[in-house]
């Protein structure tokens, strides 16, 4: 594998299905960060992440991972890279022992030892079938063998929807660990922005197929941020500075995405800190402008 | 490709244990029919009956136990479909040619298996009924397990080809009743041309002239039938790698995170017959 900067690269990817269009995407994945890949349900993640993987084909665009063109690349790109799914894809009639003897083959950098210690660490038995596993259980086993394998790439499509606080925040901790030698990169597709705030370097929101915000987490959590204010003064405000407002019988809170200029143009208004989830809500209703 | 190999085999094993015990039943059951003839109450029925019932055992130990073979096949498409093993796997780093390549392995793997030790039992069947183990039986199983990995290659290609396990299940089943059928409708023209208005005796000379045709194929051109079934199974081998290759949406694409409305089985029936649009 050549240097790369990036992990991945995409541009202007774009996939058409009937009533859905994943329209012109583009954003980098820095080699040894992780970005958090944000947006509703159908909005176009996991069309986004099956196209890097190859799951399916973009009608166009481009995309490298690890500078390659995924479309040309050697099938041996994969070596290095892991991918984690929703729900678990191995045989309900395996178990932990059978699936080290298959992903032994399939990969050259596995290590059995190195996967039983993650199990040992997730507290998995190693000879109960997977049948009988727990969603929680069976989201670490997932995350157990993605990292088993030495890959340069983890590529995560909501892998930690569903799953308790305590376990969310143990598999955050051992992310964390995975990046340290700033080799590895992860690719996270997620709408619970709490986790992603906690981890991610940068962010990328989507809707509806459309790219809407792309950059560090810490930048746009430092632009962004939610006027609050009441129905007389928000009137003052030209729409044109606005995300979109929520409007409620006890105020207004307006959404800015360029908060030291709307600081010094209205600066009578206190423009508070936001949080990925809010900035969520309010760029999913920005065609409505006013919401409630 | 051992850990694909392995996984197939270790998914269908139940299967192959079913498919051991019932073997090892029936060839006991016909092992003591023998016992029982040459040693037991079965020589009260007389020599012409004991001969008779020998005669049934031996080929039913050789020839019935050998459609077991049948349960050997490995064809795991419609679990890797339900569990999205398929969607895992195309992460994996093995080409289409290595991935269903696996597939074909690993059924060579078990059906040869499962007739190397068909044939072994074979020579213990003929060592206990005193009957020599003639070349044409190795040769017939040797073409029935050919024959039940083209059918298994069959429905292979179908699963890659249409995606949607039910969708294949319902053209290999409707290929198979076609060919079964038109054999039939063959048969019944060739016999309503030979013997029109039901003659008997022209009826019975067609038979014969059919079984002798038959018999006459085999004797000179059976050979054929293993290079044939090697041929298809080839053909449908890079079908299928061909038909694998196709992104995972070629076709119906998916609604993401959204419920398909549900279907009438008529719906289902338009759909299946209409196949995949490529």
């Amino acid at each position: 594998m050549s240097d790369y900067e990036n992990a991945i690269e995409i541009k202007n990817l774009t996939k058409h299905y009937d009533g859905f269009t994943l329209d012109n995407i583009s954003f980098n994945v820095p080699k040894g960060s992780i970005m958090g890949f944000i947006g509703q349900n159908g909005a176009g993640k996991s069309t986004t992440i099956n196209t890097i993987l190859n799951i399916i084909k973009a009608d166009s665009g481009e995309i490298l991972v690890f500078g390659q063109d995924t479309r040309t690349a050697d099938v041996r790109i994969k070596q290095d890279i892991a991918a984690v799914f929703d729900e678990l894809p191995f045989h309900e009639q395996l178990n932990a022992k059978a699936l080290d003897k298959i992903l032994r083959h399939f990969f050259n950098g596995w290590s059995s030892e190195v996967f039983f210690k993650y199990l040992e660490r997730f507290q998995l038995p190693t000879k109960k079938k997977f049948g009988q596993f727990s969603k929680g259980m069976k989201m670490k086993l997932q995350i157990a063998a993605a990292l088993s394998h030495n890959a340069k790439l983890l590529i995560m499509d909501e892998a930690t929807t569903g799953l308790d606080p305590v376990v969310r925040s143990e598999i955050l901790d051992i992310f964390l660990e995975y990046l340290q030698d700033e080799e590895h990169s992860i690719l996270m597709s997620s709408h619970i922005t709490s986790d992603l705030e906690k981890i991610a370097d940068s962010v990328t929101f989507i809707d509806r197929g459309k790219l809407l915000i792309t950059g560090y987490k810490d930048e746009i959590l430092e632009n962004h941020g939610v006027i609050k204010c009441s129905k007389s003064d928000y009137q003052n405000i030209e729409k044109g500075d606005i995300i979109s407002a929520r409007v409620s019988d006890f105020g207004v809170e307006a959404m800015v995405s360029n908060r030291q200029a709307v600081s010094a143009k209205y600066s009578g208004l206190v423009i508070d800190p936001t949080t990925l989830e809010e900035i969520m809500l309010f760029y999913v209703n920005r065609e409505k402008k006013e919401w409630c | 490709m051992k850990g694909l190999i392995f996984k197939d085999i270790y998914i269908s094993r139940k299967r192959f244990y079913i498919g051991t015990a019932i073997y090892l039943s029936w060839l006991m059951m016909c092992i003591l029919v023998k016992l029982s003839a040459a040693h037991g109450n079965l020589r009260l029925l007389g020599d012409e009956v004991v001969k008779h019932v020998e005669n049934v055992t031996f080929y039913v130990a050789l020839f019935g136990l050998m459609m077991d073979i049948a349960g050997f096949v490995v064809n795991n498409a419609e679990s890797d479909k339900t569990t999205r093993w398929d969607i895992y796997r195309r992460t994996i780093p093995y080409t289409e040619k290595q991935i269903v390549g696996s597939v074909y392995l690993s059924n060579a793997i078990t059906i040869g298996s499962a007739l190397a030790v068909h044939t072994f039992f074979s020579l213990v069947v003929c060592a206990v009924f005193g009957e020599d183990f003639k070349p044409w039986f190795f040769f017939t199983f040797l073409s029935f397990g050919l024959f039940i990995y083209l059918i298994n290659s069959f429905n292979l290609f179908c699963q890659y080809r249409f995606r949607d396990p039910k969708k294949a299940k319902l053209v290999y089943t409707a290929v198979l009743f076609a060919i079964y059928f038109g054999t039939c409708v063959a048969l019944s023209t060739a016999l309503a041309a030979s013997a029109p208005g039901d003659d008997p005796v022209k009826t019975e000379q067609f038979l014969k002239d059919t079984g002798k045709s038959f018999i006459s194929f085999l004797k000179n051109y059976a050979w054929t039938i293993p290079v044939i079934c090697m041929i298809l199974i080839a053909v449908l081998f890079f079908a299928s790698v061909k038909a694998y290759a196709r992104p995972a949406d070629s076709g119906k694409p998916p609604i993401e995170n959204e419920e398909k409305p549900k279907k009438t089985f008529f719906g289902k029936l338009k759909t299946a017959a209409e196949g995949d649009d490529n």
